[in-house]
C-alpha cells in the first residue's frame, strides 16, 4: 500500500494543476454549504444573544422589524419619531425605558443618543476615559476610535446635514470623553452621545455665546440693547464648552422632542405585561419583544438556508458527476500505463487502488481547502456579516 | 530456469488469431531470438509464457511450476519475482523518476518487498549500465538509450530467472541498440537468466544462443524442424495465422 500510495502522491503531484482544479471543485460542494451553516449560526446567535438582552423595545406604530433591528443594530428607521413625553411616561411605570436617538453621523460613523443606562444593559466599560456622558461630550466605540485615530480629550466633528442652507445648525465640536473596549457588537461602529446632544444637532436645543468677550468685531452687522446682527461666517461650528453648557436650551415643548425608539426594561414580568398592553393599545405607539421578533426572522433565514443546502445538494450531484467524468477519462489516458503494470506483473486490482487512493489525496485536499475556508469564515464571520449586512443595508 | 510449452493452443476470444505450439523448450541460462514477420504471434508466445494470457490447451511451464495452471494472482507474483520483462516502447512511468521507475515492481506487488538489498541492486544495475548519473530525472528528460536501459535494470532489478524482452531495441539507433544489447547480455549472462527476445534485426542473430524463426514455423502442425527445440533454425513447434493480431 505504501508504494502504491508513493505512485499516486507522485502522478497527482506531477498533474498538480489538474489536482488542484479537482480539488478545488470538490471542495466547493463541501464548503458552501457549511459556510452558510457556520455563518447563519453565527447570524442566529449574534441576534439571538442581543435580542434576548433587550427586553423590550417601544417606538411608533409600523414595521416591527425595522422597529426591532435599529434598536439593536443602532440604526436609524423610517418610522415616526416617538416624543421624549412617551418615555417620561414609561419612565414613570415599574421599568427603566432607555432613550434611543439614531439620526446623525460623525466622520461617517452613526451617532447614538442615549442616557447612562445604556452602558449598564450592554455591560459596555471604558477602555479609556469615562462613561458619563456629559452634553456635548462623546463615547466611542472601539472600531471608531481605532478608525478615527482618535483618544479621550479629542475633538469629533459631527457630520454637517446641509452644507448651503445657514438654517440647518453647523456641524457640532464633540469632546471625546471616553473609548469603550471592544465587544465585536454594533456598539463598537457607532459614537454615542447624551440625548440631549442629539437634539442641539436637530437644531431643537441650542446656547447662547457672550458676543461682548468672543466676536470678532469684522462679523458684527449690527447692535441693538437687546440684539447682536453678526454675519454667517461666525457660525462655522457649534461646541458645547464649560462656559456656555449652562445657556442651552430648548424653545419648543420638551414632551416633544424626538427620540427613534425606547429599549424598555421592566422591573418584572408583571410590569412587562401591563406596560406591552397599554402601549400596543394605542394608535400611534408599539412595543415589540425582540426576541419573539429575531424568532420570526430567524424563521425566514432558516427557510433561505434550507433553500440554500438545496442548492448545495444540486451543487453536489453534479460534482459527483464531474468527477466521475474526470476519474473515467483520466482511467482512459492512464490505459497503456496500467496495462504495463498488468505485464510486469502488478497485483490484481492495483490499478483501482492507485484511482482510489489518488482520489483519496484530491478528497483529502478537498477537505483541506474547505476546513481552510470554514477556519477563515469562523474567524471573520462577525467582520463578514458586518461587511454583508452594511451592503444589505 | 527453462522454459516448456507443450501442446499449447491459444486463440484470442474474438478470433482471427490462432497460435499452436506442440512443444518448445528454452533450456535455463540459453539466450534465444525470435524472429518473424509481423502478426505470426511472437508477442503472442511472450505473453503466453509469461502467464499473461492463458492457452486454451497445453501447458506452460517455468521451472516446475505449471503456469498455466496458477490462478491470477499466483502467475501475477511469479511474474513480478521470476520474469524480467522489456518492451519496445520501454513503457515507464512519466512522473516517476527513473530510480522509482526501476524500482517500481516493488511498489506494484506485495510479493515483492522493497529494503535496503532492492535499493542497492537498483544503484548497482544503475552504474553498471551507466545511468546512475541519471536516477533523478524524469523519463522525459532521459536519451532513448538511458530510457531503455532504465527499463532493462527495471526488469533485471528483482533477479528473475527469466528475461522477455518484445523488440527491445526497436526504436534505438543501431550503436545505441548495440550498446544497450552488450549490457542486457552482459547482466544476463551475470545471473544465469534465459533469455527470450523477439526481434526484427536480423543483425542481431548472430549474438543468440538459438533462433526460433516463426515464419518457419508457421507451416502445418507437424511439419517443424524439430518436436524437442533443439535443431534448426528454430525451437520446435508449430504455428499457424489466420489473421493478424498476434505479434
Amino acid at each position: 500500500m505504501k508504494g502504491l500510495a508513493l505512485l499516486s502522491w507522485r502522478h497527482a503531484a506531477h498533474h498538480r494543476g489538474r489536482t488542484l482544479l479537482l480539488a478545488a471543485c470538490i471542495a466547493v460542494p463541501i464548503f458552501l454549504p457549511l459556510a452558510t451553516r457556520l455563518l447563519l449560526t453565527t447570524y442566529e446567535s449574534s441576534l439571538t444573544s442581543r435580542a434576548v438582552d433587550t427586553p423590550l423595545v417601544a417606538g411608533a406604530k409600523g414595521n416591527r422589524f425595522d422597529l426591532t433591528l435599529g434598536a439593536l443594530y443602532l440604526r436609524p428607521n423610517e418610522l415616526e419619531a416617538i416624543p421624549w413625553g412617551q418615555l417620561r411616561a414609561l419612565s414613570a411605570e415599574r421599568v427603566t425605558a432607555i432613550p434611543l436617538h439614531l439620526r446623525f453621523t460623525a466622520q461617517g460613523h452613526p451617532v447614538v443618543g442615549t442616557s447612562p443606562e445604556y452602558f449598564e444593559l450592554r455591560r459596555l466599560r471604558a477602555a479609556s476615559g469615562t462613561l458619563p456622558l456629559m452634553i456635548g461630550d462623546c463615547v466611542l466605540g472601539a472600531r471608531v476610535a481605532e478608525t478615527l485615530s482618535l483618544v479621550p480629550g479629542d475633538d469629533l466633528y459631527s457630520d454637517q446635514r446641509e452644507l448651503y442652507d445657514i438654517s440647518v445648525p453647523p456641524a457640532l465640536r464633540m469632546r471625546v470623553s471616553g473609548v469603550l473596549a471592544a465587544t465585536g457588537a454594533p456598539d463598537d461602529d457607532v459614537v454615542f452621545v447624551d440625548v440631549r446632544t442629539c437634539w442641539i444637532l436637530e437644531g431643537l436645543s441650542h446656547g447662547h455665546t457672550d458676543p461682548a468677550v468672543s466676536i470678532d468685531e469684522k462679523l458684527v452687522l449690527g447692535r441693538s440693547a437687546e440684539h447682536v446682527a453678526v454675519s454667517p461666517a461666525l457660525i462655522e461650528v457649534a461646541s458645547v464648552t464649560p462656559e456656555n453648557v449652562a445657556s442651552f436650551h430648548v424653545h419648543a415643548d420638551e414632551d416633544g422632542l424626538p427620540l427613534t425608539a425606547v429599549i424598555v426594561v421592566p422591573d418584572d414580568d408583571k410590569a412587562a405585561t401591563l406596560i406591552k398592553a397599554r402601549l400596543n393599545a394605542s394608535a400611534a405607539w408599539q412595543m415589540v419583544v425582540p426576541s419573539a421578533v429575531i424568532d420570526d426572522l430567524l424563521a425566514w433565514v432558516l427557510r433561505v438556508r434550507d433553500l440554500f443546502d438545496s442548492f448545495s445538494l444540486v451543487l453536489g450531484v453534479s460534482t459527483v458527476a464531474l468527477v466521475v467524468l474526470v476519474l473515467t477519462l483520466s482511467a482512459r489516458l492512464r490505459q497503456r500505463e496500467m496495462n504495463t503494470l498488468d505485464r510486469i506483473g502488478a497485483s490484481r486490482g492495483v490499478v483501482v487502488r492507485l484511482h482510489a487512493i489518488e482520489m483519496g489525496f484530491v478528497v483529502a485536499v478537498s477537505l483541506g481547502l474547505a476546513l481552510v475556508g470554514l477556519a477563515l469564515v469562523s474567524s471573520l464571520g462577525s467582520e463578514l456579516l458586518r461587511a454583508l449586512s452594511g451592503v444589505l443595508a | 530456469m527453462d522454459v516448456r510449452l507443450d501442446g499449447v493452443d491459444f486463440a484470442y476470444p474474438e478470433g482471427g488469431f490462432r497460435l499452436a505450439i506442440p512443444a518448445l523448450h528454452l533450456g535455463a541460462g540459453e539466450h534465444v531470438a525470435t524472429i518473424g514477420p509481423s502478426g505470426t504471434g511472437k508477442t503472442t508466445l511472450v505473453n503466453l509464457i509469461a502467464g499473461i494470457l492463458l492457452p486454451d490447451r497445453g501447458t506452460v511451464r517455468l521451472g516446475d511450476v505449471v503456469v498455466s495452471a496458477l490462478d491470477d494472482a499466483a502467475r501475477r507474483a511469479l511474474r513480478i519475482r521470476r520474469i524480467g520483462m522489456v518492451f519496445q516502447e520501454f513503457e515507464l512511468l512519466e512522473y516517476l523518476s527513473a530510480r522509482e521507475n526501476l524500482l517500481l515492481p516493488y511498489h506494484v506487488n506485495p510479493a515483492l518487498g522493497l529494503d535496503d538489498g532492492a535499493r542497492g541492486r537498483a544503484e548497482a544495475l544503475g552504474r553498471a549500465t551507466g545511468i546512475d548519473h541519471v536516477l533523478d530525472r524524469r523519463p522525459s528528460l532521459l536519451s532513448q538509450g538511458e530510457r531503455q536501459r532504465v527499463a532493462l535494470c527495471r526488469a533485471l532489478v528483482t533477479e528473475p530467472d527469466l528475461i522477455l524482452c518484445d523488440e527491445p531495441t526497436g526504436n534505438l539507433d543501431p550503436a545505441t541498440a548495440a550498446a544497450t544489447l552488450d549490457q542486457l547480455f552482459e547482466q544476463v549472462t551475470r545471473h544465469g537468466a534465459t533469455l527470450l527476445m523477439v526481434t526484427h534485426d536480423h543483425g542481431l542473430l548472430p549474438r543468440f544462443d538459438r533462433v526460433v524463426d516463426m515464419a518457419e514455423l508457421l507451416k502445418p502442425v507437424g511439419v517443424g524442424s524439430g518436436a524437442d527445440g533443439s535443431g534448426g533454425s528454430g525451437g520446435a513447434g508449430s504455428l499457424s495465422s489466420a489473421g493478424t493480431g498476434g505479434s
